[in-house]
């Protein structure tokens, strides 16, 4: 940290003492006016005492403390935040008036939505907007964290930031700088308006009951001594006070709140609402997508399985012809895999030529009509062992050969099929694997088996999830053996197969309406009004902006896996402020034995209490320096969160209860009593 | 008699009350499944239960005020009205001399009826808001009870006098130290966790408890029916493994704690014995029923603070009704700490406890603090010198009128000393607040959770309340919420 950001720190630390600002924080408040009671006693009674003087320091530091780390952590986040708005707004574009084509230089605010903007090579894109012309390589670290530059091309979206590595694209602006992406969750994170969860809000019913408990305590024991005739002294009380309260848990909750949001930032993940952060905390019930989330979402093709009648060498000639021209993930995966096994042979320049049906989502199958008229047939024929010379004559559709490769229930409507068709597509089915029908000429000769490749842990952390009794549901496109296979293979109970992306929505729905919170992912417009719903909807940044609306968190990496990490994270946070509670009251059990004996000194029983055997005042002291030193030794703490272990929720508490609960009665203890013993060694008193 | 032999003793009679209470729990389910009642608002609810209350307090105090030691003194019969309305039963009189059997039976002894069957009622009307989401008829659920306590009543009489209690109805008109229909004022005292007999010197005389059998027998009722709303708890949520959840983190609070309050008390009964003394007043202390075979100020100042403490739980396992209700906001409470200590939102048999749910159990569990030290501070401040309320034993002495009275326990060291204008008052004040703060925010709970809907299979996902790891959890967090409140008056009295 620089000495500047030192100076912020501590004068927003300073700033923060304000009782109006403190109010919202109903532990420190009343921490902050014990602290001023004894402050204007011994002032106005001349009480002057090292004794005294070393009290009033320490309940100042114990307020101080919580305000620092408040202000601590979010100097820390927003220096990021803010480092990414400076960055934004220092921008200057070249705008291109539509009419003339003449170019203006302006600064990144004055760009209005609709405006076009060229960026040539070195140059850095000020906004976010979408390519209108050009293509070039995009260099999105800045944003994204991810150092290999991509290509872009018209009608792709730009994010502002990102910096245009070689040629020159013209960009139409779709929002303004102040709506752009990053500086809205920029401002957010400054903003530092952080709505609480519902967990959290409970807590905080819960921290202020102790409160409130601790205070009654305390005004009868006032009254009541009184009442006795015993004036107790006012400067041991509120040092008793304000160790029972429960600060620790009181300075750090603002920290530990703001942790979420920066964990998520480190992550690459934007948070559009620190609501959302809170929610995934709160997660019940995780939609998984089966593409992208749990696997890498490239399928590769593992096994060619001819049908009836058929050769695995003709199955493969036919997968390669329909994949020449084929330029999904997919189809480039069979050529490589052909390639790799040997099958590659022939003239390539035939079925380049020959028309080309593109995959799309509706009729989920591609391929070629080969052309074997045109004077090129023979080669073509004596290079393909799959081509019968009767083909050559036979004429099909104008002399075009299909040959096709699709989805085995599309494939089956439109082509003949053999015997044992349904019996091989059930099989790659139960494998988890997709089967992908290979048709030639008339007939379907053969599947390949396309295998979808988990993502490297994602196992491992469904099982964390599964542990913590959390459920997951997968919800796929595929085929029900397949959806149950892969369910099994990673342990997920529940799946939802031959989902169409609407049935999220519907699901999402359901699962609230039993007052279940919901993570899941998306990006296409169909999932938007799934995302809208969720409590924690992720989208990727590559997809649309319809989403991408919708959505309370955005992954600038856009790995939809991620959603898992985004729950831990929120699940971190809570455990967290759980533990650190529990911490805190804990506490307060050996203040009962350390304080309170010097409140009511004049009775044996404050001797019966003193467990630990020091002088009255230097225990009173030992205590208020432990109570006010906790709090920044535990700021690591609370900021990296409290390791997440798996386990059912019991099990999970039990471990954080011996760790922070049993710890927590432990600890002070000692803690106390070594520092009264330094005290004393060092002849302070 | 040895700490372990003691802790036997204790276990094995905790135990057989648990046994005993099963058909207790069977008795009133299949009544409550009989006469299944309309579901009412929570408005008419509890309009009905405060009507019931009410009513049956201005009989009794028609009646009480025909004997000249109250109508000369209103302040004594209101608190007398409130004490046993309240299943308090804190006597600023003694019986003997200021009441005939028949007036006890026919004011005091009415309303040592009623308390009961309000608590039973509000307990049931908790339970089905988990296991039916409604929170069903108020009069439905008294009438059951009233089935049920009767039917115990009359099993426990003639029990009482097979073994040696008298039952003498002859002496109906009388007073005094003398045979009456005592069988029958012990056992509904009993069972109904009041606490007040007819003598002021409660279950000292061999009169009211002449043997170890009777004392036994007395252990035995004061912990039936509190048991047995826990047995139907389990059985209505169809999960008894939940109520053995409970029964061991009840089992392990009151063991170690009657364990260790188990000394010599100076001046036992000789008829009942040491050890059987103890059993008794610890249970007595447990179930706050308040009922005493010996003189408070002859037990040690351990003793004093751990039944103090067995007060202030009101749960292990509390009077009547009130102890149940406790329990469940402790089980609430719990759920909640578990919740934020393992990451998930908490979950109580598949209904969501939303932020509103924990406000009202914490206010519930706010409260008994705040009234026991506003109480206390009051008591002294008013009392001046007449009670030497100064720290050490006159404190404790204080304390204990103060707790006795906020957790409807009963006991006191005063007795008839204690009829001054303003502790009347103030302990009036102490037991209806006690009293019908819990149970009208356990009422309130119910009807929150009766709206919220139970969604199927995330009771065993989230905490399972069935199990032991929970029952440990929930005993745990008894210790540290009640000692942390209770602690700096016990440094006050008895431990100073």
């Amino acid at each position: 940290m620089t000495l500047k950001g030192l100076l912020t720190v501590l004068k927003e630390s300073f700033l923060r003492l304000s009782p109006v600002y403190l109010i919202k924080n109903p532990t420190m408040f009343l921490a902050e006016l014990a602290f001023f009671i004894a402050l204007v006693y011994s002032a106005a009674t001349g009480l002057r005492s090292p004794y005294a003087i070393a009290i009033i320091v320490l309940l100042f530091l114990t307020v101080w403390f919580g305000t620092l780390s408040d202000a601590f952590s979010e100097f820390k986040t927003k220096s990021a935040a803010d480092l990414l708005i400076s960055a934004a707004s220092s921008y200057t574009a070249r705008k291109v008036d539509p009419r003339s084509g003449a170019e203006v230089i302006v600064s990144a605010e004055m760009l209005r939505p609709g405006d076009i903007i060229e960026v040539r090579a070195g140059e850095i894109i000020p906004i976010d907007g979408v390519i209108v012309e050009g293509e070039a390589a995009i260099d999105e670290s800045l944003v994204t964290g991810e150092s290999v530059p991509v290509i872009k091309s018209a009608n792709d979206e730009v994010i502002g930031g990102s910096k245009v590595v070689s040629d020159s694209i013209k960009v139409k602006v779709v929002k303004s700088l102040e709506e752009s992406f990053v500086i809205r969750v920029a401002r957010l994170i400054s903003s530092s308006k952080r709505p609480r969860g519902e967990n959290e809000r409970a807590l905080h019913v819960l921290v202020s009951m102790f409160a409130v408990l601790f205070s009654t305590i305390i005004i009868f024991l006032y009254l009541l001594l009184m009442a006795e005739g015993v004036v107790p002294n006012p400067l041991i009380l509120m040092a008793f006070y304000v160790c029972l309260l429960p600060t620790t848990i009181g300075a750090l909750e603002e920290a530990i709140g703001i942790s979420g949001i920066a964990k998520l930032l480190q992550m690459k993940v934007i948070a559009k609402s620190g609501k959302a952060v809170e929610n995934a905390g709160d997660v019940d019930v995780v939609l998984l997508d089966k593409t992208g989330t749990v696997t890498i979402g490239k399928r590769e093709p593992v096994r060619i399985v001819p049908l009836k009648g058929h050769t695995e060498k003709e199955v493969a000639e036919a997968a390669f012809l329909s994949s020449v021209q084929d330029d999904t993930p997919e189809g480039k995966a069979i050529i490589r895999f052909l390639q790799s096994k040997g099958y590659i042979s022939g003239d390539l320049d035939s079925a380049m030529r020959s028309s080309y049906e593109e995959f799309s989502a509706k009729t989920r199958k591609s391929g070629v009509f080969l052309k074997l008229v045109d004077g090129k047939g023979k080669e073509v024929y004596r290079s393909f062992g799959l081509i019968r010379k009767s083909d050559l004559f036979g004429l099909y559709l104008n002399g075009e050969i299909p040959v096709f490769k699709g989805a085995p229930d599309i494939m089956k409507k439109m082509f003949k099929v053999p015997d044992d068709f349904d019996e091989k597509v059930n099989e790659i089915a139960r494998n988890g694997s997709s089967p992908l029908a290979v048709a030639y000429y008339d007939e379907v000769i053969g599947l390949i088996e396309l295998k979808d490749v988990l993502k490297e842990g994602v196992k491992e952390k469904i099982r964390l999830l599964k542990s913590m009794g959390i459920e997951l549901q997968l919800i796929t496109g595929d085929h029900r053996l397949t959806a149950e296979a892969i369910a099994k293979e990673l342990g997920v109970d529940k799946f939802v197969p031959e989902a169409r992306p609407e049935d999220k929505h519907s699901i999402a729905m359901n699962e609230q309406k039993k007052g279940k919170v919901i993570a899941m992912v998306g990006d296409g417009v169909n999932d938007a009004p799934a995302l809208a719903i969720a409590n924690v909807g992720l989208a990727m940044n590559s997809g649309t902006n319809v989403a991408k609306e919708a959505a309370n968190m955005v992954d600038l990496e856009s790995d939809p896996s991620k959603l898992i990490e985004v729950v831990l994270v929120g699940k971190r946070l809570l455990t967290t402020r759980g533990s650190i509670t529990a911490f805190s009251i804990a506490n307060d059990i050996s203040k009962y034995f350390v304080v309170l004996p010097a409140l009511i000194a004049f009775l044996p029983s404050a001797a019966r209490l003193d467990v630990l055997g020091l002088p009255l005042h230097v225990a009173v002291i030992s205590a208020l320096i432990y109570n006010a030193f906790i709090i920044p030794a535990l700021i690591p703490l609370a900021i990296r969160g409290v390791p997440i272990r798996a386990g059912t929720p019991l099990e999970i508490f039990t471990w954080n209860f011996l760790i922070y609960g049993v710890g927590g009665i432990v600890l002070p203890f000692l803690a106390i009593k070594g520092i009264g013993m330094l005290i004393m060694l060092m002849h302070l008193v | 008699m040895n700490e372990l032999a003691y802790a036997m003793l204790f276990s094995v009679l905790v135990l057989a009350a648990i046994v005993i209470s099963y058909p207790v729990a069977l008795l009133l389910k299949f009544l409550e499944d009989k006469f299944k009642g309309k579901d009412r608002s929570v408005g008419m609810y509890i309009t009905e239960l405060v009507i019931f209350n009410v009513l049956a307090s201005v009989i009794s105090l028609a009646v009480l005020i025909r004997y000249a030691a109250f109508a000369n003194n209103i302040p004594l019969a209101i608190n007398a009205v409130i004490s046993y309305l309240t299943g308090t039963n804190l006597q600023h009189f003694a019986g003997e001399t200021t009441l005939t059997y028949i007036g006890f039976l026919a004011s005091l002894g009415l309303l040592q009826w009623v308390a009961p069957i309000t608590g039973m009622s509000v307990a049931m009307s908790l339970i089905s808001s988990f296991s039916d989401s409604r929170l069903g008829d108020f009069l439905i659920n008294a009438l059951v009870s009233t089935i049920v306590f009767a039917l115990l009543v009359a099993i426990f009489t003639v029990a009482s006098i097979a073994l040696g209690i008298p039952m003498d109805l002859h002496a109906l008109q009388t007073s005094g130290i003398r045979p009456g229909p005592i069988a029958l004022i012990n056992s509904q005292t009993l069972l109904g966790t009041n606490g007040g007999p007819y003598f002021s010197s409660g279950f000292y005389l061999p009169l009211a408890n002449p043997n170890a059998e009777t004392t036994i027998l007395g252990t035995l009722e004061m912990l039936i029916i509190p048991f047995s709303l826990i047995w139907l708890f389990g059985m209505k949520i169809r999960k008894l493994k939940a109520t053995a959840a409970l029964y061991v983190a009840i089992i392990l609070g009151m063991v170690p704690l009657a364990v260790a309050a188990f000394e010599r008390i100076p001046g036992y009964p000789l008829q009942v014995g040491n050890a059987l003394s103890n059993a008794f007043m610890s249970v007595s202390m447990g179930t706050n029923t308040g009922a005493t075979l010996v003189s408070l100020s002859s037990l040690t100042p351990v003793q004093q603070t751990l039944y103090i403490i067995l007060m202030v739980f009101g749960n292990l396992p509390g009077s009547v009704g009130t102890g149940f209700v406790e329990l469940l906001f402790l089980m609430m409470l719990s759920i909640f700490f578990v919740g934020l200590m393992s990451g998930r939102l908490p979950y109580f048999l598949g209904r969501r406890l939303r932020t509103k749910d924990v406000a009202v159990v914490s206010v519930a569990f706010l409260s008994k603090p705040v009234i026991v030290y506003a109480g206390l501070f009051a008591a002294i401040a008013t009392s001046g010198a007449t009670f030497h309320a100064y720290f050490g034993s006159g404190f404790t002495a204080m304390l204990w009128e103060v707790v006795s009275s906020a957790f409807n326990n009963g006991s006191d060291f005063y007795g008839p000393f204690g009829n001054t204008a303003a502790l009347n008052w103030i302990t009036s004040g102490l037991m209806l607040a006690g009293r019908y703060v819990t149970l009208l925010l356990g009422l309130y709970l119910a009807y929150l959770l009766a709206e919220e809907k139970a969604a199927k299979g995330t009771e065993e996902a989230v905490v399972d309340v069935a199990s032991m790891r929970f029952a440990v959890a929930l005993l745990v967090f008894n210790f540290i919420l009640n000692i942390l409140s209770i602690f700096p008056l016990l440094a006050l009295g008895p431990l100073a």
